[in-house]
């Protein structure tokens, strides 16, 4: 039997040497398995969803349809955290499993699309790391806007995503109220290059309401608005500089 | 000289980098019923309206203009109608934590139905401490002069205000103000015992403190209540066969809670509602009885009212609008005890 030192030392780093390789096929399998299921690694929603579903009147068609959209949306990397207070609503609310299906199709589409948008824009990664930039995206689409203009709103805020939910905010509410889609983007687009605090920003659609007591046409005041942005400090100023 | 005028305009335009607004013109038709309790037939009017505004703003403030006039048309009446036209300017200076503003106007009618021609410029000025906190104060005065032509009441009033404010968002103001007021009457003479008129005219002093708020209700509306207390002091008496010389007549003291509230959920729609609830208590003035006899009570009056408008606009250039304003006094004495309801609508171009 060789049992010179140098022969131990030889097993010894043959078996640190499978060792070591175990170690690295374990850290690559796990990384390849959270690259490809980066949600069902993680989540347990699945199975919290299907608890739910279960206790609720929903058949076994129903929860199947369901759960069929949740599988799809957490193999698509789409968070579940994301749907789950839908489907929670719908429970509470009593909605038919079927309008709940229809919702979730459309609540998964819009979250597609939104990483889909932020994907194509360069630095745009923190926009889908925090999960509430992803998720106000999709709200663009489901309050009407398109893919260039959801592209826009995040081009700007991309520097400072803290304003991406307050200036969204206005966006919507300024869409939503009536102002053309392009109107309202130059608005945000020149708030958010203002003084202003972002607790203001949803001021704006206050100074539209009360220019709508004085007939002034929006395209008008916005103008109006888009003007003054850039000599106020404050949403005081602003206030009086163009309310008549 | 007219060349120096230009370069210096040229001068001030250039020095405070000024931009102009761009104007909104408003040109509209209205009709409206009138009834009130003094009159068996309602009134019904047919109205023209136009105003202009602009407004140039540069870096430290803005001024502004504007120009409007109504003329209404009473249809039950074919000689009758009333103008009402206004003209106003101001300036607003933003200096550091202080802005200044000044102000005038002029309200004028030739023909204003109950006063003839009336005639009324109107200044101000105002001071305001905007530190960098939701604080502010504001100091004020106006200046205004009436003139009726068939009325006895012209006079000179000259008021003096003091207001703090605590805005700490756009969702929520607020506001506590005191203000003093001086009326010189120049026509109004007092009696004396023998119910003759004297040369002495009337003077008022006034006293009212105010508290108000006023913020967003969720996106799309918008409130505000304004609760008021005020005291006259008046040199006025009053003299009738029936109970003699009445002194003091017009010393009172009042109340009043008012509210506006306004929604408008999309650009094309407009609803409004404004409603106030006032009273009278008159310190040394009994109320009168049916008879015209003095009773024992002091004059009261309760008045409440109110005003409801809903606009509607297809295009943003042509605003329809309908409304409906009432009002109510109560009191013991039958002078006071009246009513009034108006009920219109209107289409304005707005370019």
């Amino acid at each position: 039997m060789n049992s010179s030192p140098e022969r131990y030392t030889a097993a010894a780093g043959t078996e640190a040497a499978v060792y070591k390789f175990h170690i690295i096929f374990i850290f690559f399998t796990v990384i390849l398995h959270f690259s490809l299921f980066p949600q069902s690694a993680f989540s347990d929603s699945i199975d919290l969803i299907r608890s739910s579903l279960e206790k609720s009147e929903y058949n076994k068609q129903g929860i199947g349809e369901v759960m069929d959209l949740c599988i799809d949306a957490d193999l698509r990397g789409i968070p579940l955290e994301f749907i789950k207070p839908r489907i929670d609503e719908a429970l509470s609310k009593k909605v038919s499993s079927s309008k709940l299906a229809e919702v979730l199709v459309n609540e998964i589409g819009t979250l597609d699309k939104a990483r889909s948008v932020i994907e194509k824009i360069s630095d745009a990664d923190s926009f889908l790391r925090q999960k509430n930039l992803w998720q106000r995206t999709a709200v663009l689409f489901s309050a009407g806007a398109d893919e260039d203009t959801a592209a826009e709103l995040v081009k700007m805020n991309i520097q400072n995503p803290d304003r991406y939910i307050p200036s969204t905010s206005l966006f919507v509410s300024l869409v939503k109220w009536g102002l053309p889609d392009m109107t309202a983007l130059s608005l945000v687009k020149a708030v958010l290059d203002s003084s202003l605090k972002e607790d203001d920003y949803s001021g704006i659609i206050s100074l539209f309401i009360r220019s709508r007591r004085s007939n002034i046409p929006p395209e008008k005041f916005a103008a109006r608005i888009t003007g003054e942005l850039g000599s106020v400090r404050t949403f005081r100023q602003l206030e009086k500089r163009v309310l008549q | 000289m007219c060349r120096k005028i230009f370069f210096l305009t040229a001068a001030f335009y250039l020095s405070f980098n000024i931009a102009a607004f761009e104007p909104v013109y408003h040109a509209g038709v209205s009709g409206s019923v009138n009834r009130y309790s003094d009159s068996s037939d309602d009134s019904i009017f047919t109205g023209f309206s136009g105003d202009v505004f602009q407004r140039e703003t540069f870096n430290e403030g803005y001024y502004s203009w504007y120009a409007g006039t109504v003329i209404d048309l009473n249809l039950s009446d074919d000689n009758e109608y009333k103008d009402m036209e206004k003209l106003s300017v101001d300036l607003h200076l933003e200096r550091g934590l202080f802005e200044y503003e000044g102000r005038s106007s002029i309200k004028f009618s030739l023909n204003s139905i109950d006063y003839g021609a009336y005639f009324q410029p109107d200044w101000g000025g105002s001071v305001f401490f905007i530190p960098d906190s939701p604080y502010s104060l504001k100091f004020d005065y106006n200046g205004s002069i009436i003139y009726q032509e068939d009325y006895y009441e012209d006079r000179v009033i000259n008021s003096f205000g003091i207001s703090a404010g605590y805005d700490p968002s756009f969702k929520f103001s607020s506001s506590v103000a005191l203000k003093g007021i001086v009326e010189n009457y120049s026509e109004y003479c007092l009696f004396n015992s023998f119910g003759n008129e004297t040369s002495s005219k009337r003077f008022d002093r006034k006293l009212s403190a105010e508290i108000s708020a006023g913020g967003t209700a969720g996106y799309f509306a918008e409130w505000e209540i304004t609760a008021e207390t005020g005291f006259q002091d008046s040199n006025a008496n009053r003299f009738s066969s029936a109970y003699g010389l009445d002194e003091d007549s017009e010393d009172l003291i009042s109340y009043k809670l008012s509210s506006l509230w306004s929604f408008s959920p999309l650009s094309s729609v407009e609803i409004g509602a404004e409603g106030f609830a006032g009273y009278l208590y008159y310190t040394d003035r009994k109320a009168l009885d049916d008879d015209g006899g003095m009773g024992d009570s002091n004059l009261t009056v309760f008045k409440t009212g109110g005003t409801l408008d809903l606009g509607w606009t297809k295009n943003n250039l042509l605003f329809w609008s309908i409304y409906t304003s009432f009002y109510r006094s109560f009191s013991a004495d039958p002078e006071f005890d009246e009513w009034g309801l108006e009920t219109g609508a209107g289409i304005e171009y707005s370019f």
